[in-house]
């Protein structure tokens, strides 16, 4: 009786465990749900940069396997800015254009500029594939607008990645309101049906903190091979709490952070047990007193100076410090 | 004896609802399906054209392909470029087949084979439109600059036409009087062959920041109508003096415009609709 019991849970647990879906492999929402980002935020380009965005664009690359050879969608959450989650200076005076590219051009590997990390890079570069400028739209406030149908092909083929890559800009062509959305990248416009295999990454994150004390945000760079350091840099941090570095390695490493409108850089030595893995870096909100609509941006380059991904989905999955033990044989006298 | 006049009854009901669903269906169109289980090389098909000799040109996703009634024969460009697809053809007056693709390289067809066109100063950028001038010129029009003219008899004489402001270019159609119209990111454009260059005219608004996907000429006097990517359909005359288009009530998306051969104007959605007739204009 005692050995059926036994035989029962063991099965109910191996049940339940194959229920629960990789993090890695299923989640192509942006922000990633283990990121626990409210929303991406991108202000009209007569914005005051202590708003807390310091270009006025925000660009995302979505990575589509090869084997997956259906069609997709691109979907913006809250794509208007006006009405519930956007950030208002004044009037709703601001238009917001959001533009998917593919084709060649597009890989950020390939090309450079297509990051478009620098004032002057070219970062549209590629074949415009849809495009559409929100304003203060109630048909869009608090729902999405998808764009698609595409094809995977019509993306840019990315060999170490085994991936089609696409990328979307996001621009406040005018005005000065913040626009707060998310991507969710689906199978179906009408629903969120995730892509098996499928990811999103950023070079510049730039990102709302939730209202809340307690909350905690994480973002997830990709430590590649040849990495001995990182220079990271964060912006309008606003003086709100602590900026933790974990990793496998690192048990919660304390990076500068920035104040109202400035930038907060420092060198972050990567150990050879952190290649091949993500960083978790974490945003610890003050806990005297409350800082609403805290706006961040981050981004980190090498030691070679090339810029790090934000991976939605962390590669790896989330890095969980793990503390160094040794054996030691005690000599008996 | 009730129950047999029943049952006739019933009988009767069926066969009459059979009947009528028969003559109901006479009347409609028949569909067939095909897809990659009969050897179309990918299930996403950009463009679809018929040769002088009835051959339909299939432009897929997985590459470009020959119908013969039966079966799908793929076509390979003179390269074999593996990552290549044709966006765009077009049959010239002549019954040659043009083919516009992805990576920027154009096509012409010879028999089942395939000319590559050379083309210099190409952006790289996917062709959106093939159409021909009334000086019986080929136009090419990728989406970024330079526009390519290209005599139709010698496909080697080519010339660029650069549009001067730049603006990704998604459709383009020519007026009874030449001039041009293209189809932008948000906004039509009235433009104007002048030598090497294309020179704008005029800048038409009002299409809801949408993006322009397709414009078609009407049969009636110079007008067009014009979709959208998420805005619907419009209709614009450009010679009645005010120069604005007029929405047409519902139709969110469309993929394409297109004249049928009882030039009734069909017009596609991404929602595998077609429908034809176009509607009457809103208010």
């Amino acid at each position: 009786m005692k050995v059926n019991t036994a035989i029962y849970r063991f099965l109910l647990f191996t049940l339940l465990t194959a229920l629960i879906p990789l993090p890695d492999l299923f989640s192509q929402a942006v922000p990633g749900k283990d990121e626990n980002i409210p929303y991406l935020v991108t202000f009209g380009k007569n914005g005051e940069t202590s708003w807390g965005d310091n270009d006025f664009r925000s660009i995302f690359f979505f990575t589509i396997p090869r084997d997956y050879n259906r069609q997709f969608y691109i979907k913006v959450f809250d794509p208007d800015a006006g009405g519930e989650n956007d950030e208002i200076q004044g009037l709703w005076d601001s238009r917001t254009l959001f533009s998917v590219y593919g084709g060649k051009g597009v890989d950020p590997d390939k090309n450079i500029e297509s990051r478009g990390l620098e004032p002057d890079d070219n970062f549209k570069s590629g074949n415009l594939l849809a495009s559409r400028v929100f304003g203060n739209d109630a048909r869009y406030d608090n729902g999405y607008y998808a764009f698609g149908p595409f094809n995977p092909t019509e993306g840019e083929f990315n060999e170490k990645w085994k991936s089609y890559i696409f990328k979307i800009v996001c621009e406040g062509v005018s005005g000065d309101d913040g626009n707060l959305f998310r991507y969710f990248l689906s199978r179906e416009a009408g629903s969120d049906l995730p892509i098996e295999g499928a990811n999103a990454f950023t070079y510049e994150y730039t990102f709302r903190m939730w209202n809340d004390m307690k909350s905690i945000a994480h973002i997830y760079p990709y430590v590649d091979t040849g990495i001995v350091s990182i220079r990271q840099k964060n912006f309008d941090w606003d003086d709100d709490g602590v900026i933790l570095v974990v990793s496998t390695y690192k048990q919660g490493l304390p990076v500068p952070i920035s104040n109202e409108d400035d930038y907060a850089e420092s060198t972050i030595p990567v150990e050879q047990q952190e290649i091949g893995k993500s960083l978790d870096f974490q945003f610890h909100k003050k806990q005297s007193s409350l800082v609403r609509n805290n706006n961040v941006v981050v981004s980190l380059k090498n030691q070679r100076g090339d810029a790090l991904q934000f991976f939605s989905s962390p590669i790896g999955g989330v890095p969980v410090y793990q503390p160094l033990t040794r054996i030691r044989k005690i000599q008996k006298k | 004896m009730r129950l047999c006049i029943i049952r006739k009854i019933v009988i009767s009901t069926f066969v009459c609802l059979f009947l009528s669903s028969g003559v109901s269906r006479s009347q409609a169109y028949r569909f067939r399906n095909y897809g990659i289980e009969n050897n179309l090389p990918g299930e996403v098909v950009y463009t679809l054209n018929q040769d002088q000799s009835g051959y339909l040109w299939v432009g897929t996703a997985e590459g470009l392909s020959r119908f013969d009634g039966f079966d799908f024969y793929k076509v390979q460009f003179p390269d074999s470029s593996a990552e290549r697809y044709t966006t765009v053809s077009h049959k010239d007056k002549n019954g040659r087949l043009w083919f516009g693709c992805n990576d920027g390289t154009l096509f012409y067809a010879e028999g089942s084979e395939l000319k590559q066109v050379s083309l210099s100063g190409s952006s790289g950028t996917g062709f959106s439109s093939i159409l021909e001038g009334p000086d019986g010129y080929i136009y090419a029009m990728a989406q970024r600059n330079p526009l390519f003219r290209i005599n139709a008899a010698k496909p080697a004489e080519v010339s660029s036409i650069m549009q001067e402001s730049d603006p990704n270019m998604f459709a383009a159609c020519f007026t009874t009087g030449g001039n041009l119209l293209i189809g932008t990111q948000e906004n039509l454009l009235i433009c104007k062959l002048s030598g090497d260059s294309l020179v704008t005219t005029e800048i038409v608004e009002g299409f809801d920041y949408s993006r322009i996907t397709a414009i078609s000429k009407l049969t009636e006097n110079d007008s067009f109508l014009i979709g959208t990517d998420g805005s619907g359909i419009y209709k614009f005359s450009p010679g009645d003096g005010s120069n604005q288009p007029s929405r047409f009530i519902g139709y969110p998306g469309l993929e394409f415009l297109a004249t049928s051969t009882q030039n009734r104007e069909c017009c596609g959605s991404g929602s595998n609709r077609i429908r034809s007739p176009c509607p009457r204009t809103g208010p």
